[in-house]
């Protein structure tokens, strides 16, 4: 079913060079990170006296939140040793073949964690970055470097990180409290 | 320094002058805009500087390189953003602090009457960000009072 997906996605590469070449910007392991970096730079910086401290702690939890992700997914790397697709089936990558193993998805996993992040304050921005991480999962099947189950696993793993480090944030609320307080001393918060 | 992390090194820091000028003056921060007297032009320039120097990067060249390779991985890639993002800060930071200098000498910050000058983003509302770290040093060291 796994690959019976992907290649059923794979087959239309070659076909709509445009739409190829959004997927080939889009499964970048560059586009989607500086994309919600520099948002998170924006969300810093919005907002007034009184919201801005809480903007300037939901980035504080997604910076947080995708190091998690990213320390689960490499653990679980680690334990599932799951070919790539292209390994198995006769696929047009649409992207260079990664080497590491392909479940869970770590992309998967730090776009879910950032969205997820943003979200718990923000509907409407968190939505937007559900939307790219949704899109960059999806490039990564249609590209053949992942089955769709590495994509739900990475995203289960994003969401988890997320809720945690938020949680955590909650649970010593006084850190970034403190590092806030010294950082508007030096006008950077 | 390869060509590669240049260019992304490159993209990232006009994407982060151009979202931080736009995330500045949508948010009355005049303090540390460069073009403060027009906010309009202020908008505009920075949407097209991130637009531009995203497709410039994607377009110039395929950018799908291994990250094992001539790519960055994770690691490689969170360093050379904090890197280029904080230095294009910075150099944001310094040019608005001269251009705007008359402008924030007024910022409203009495040293004797009060202690401390305002701390936060928010005083840039009102002054640049070097008049701001300067009154706090001369706070802190008492050269103020």
């Amino acid at each position: 079913m796994d690959g019976a997906i992907v290649r059923f996605l794979n087959a239309g590469v070659g076909n709509v060079a445009l739409f190829d070449w959004l997927m080939n910007v889009l499964v970048s392991d560059y586009f989607v990170p500086v994309a919600g970096s520099l948002l998170l730079v924006a969300l810093w910086m919005t907002g007034t006296h009184e919201t801005r401290p809480q903007n300037q702690i939901t980035t504080m939890i997604a910076a947080g939140g995708i190091g998690g992700a990213n320390a689960i997914t490499t653990i679980i790397n680690g334990i599932v040793d799951r070919p790539r697709p292209f390994v198995d089936n006769d696929l047009t990558l649409l992207f260079y073949a990664p080497t590491d193993p392909s479940f869970p998805s770590n992309t998967a996993s730090v776009g879910f964690a950032l969205a997820t992040a943003v979200f718990l304050r923000h509907r409407r921005l968190g939505g937007v970055l559900y939307a790219l991480a949704f899109c960059w999962g999806f490039a990564r099947v249609y590209a053949g470097v992942h089955y769709p189950t590495d994509v739900l696993g990475g995203a289960v793993v994003g969401v988890v990180a997320a809720f945690a480090t938020a949680g955590l944030f909650r649970l010593l609320s006084f850190v970034p409290r403190y590092a806030l307080r010294w950082l508007r001393l030096v006008y950077a918060a | 320094m390869s060509d590669f992390e240049a260019a992304y090194a490159l993209w990232v820091a006009l994407s982060t002058l151009g979202v931080a000028q736009y995330a500045a003056v949508s948010n009355g921060l005049r303090g540390i805009v460069i073009l403060r007297r027009w906010p309009g032009a202020t908008k505009v320039c920075s949407a097209l500087i991130v637009i531009g120097a995203f497709a410039w990067f994607f377009i110039s060249e395929d950018r799908n390189l291994p990250d094992t390779g001539a790519g960055l991985d994770g690691v490689e890639q969170a360093r050379w953003f904090a890197l280029a993002a904080t230095a294009s800060l910075l150099v944001q930071l310094g040019v608005s602090s001269i251009v705007n200098h008359r402008w924030g000498a007024s910022h409203g910050w009495d040293p004797t009457e009060e202690r401390w000058p305002p701390a936060g983003l928010t005083w840039l509302e009102r002054t640049t960000f070097a008049q701001a770290i300067a009154a706090r040093i001369r706070a802190t060291f008492g050269g103020s009072r």
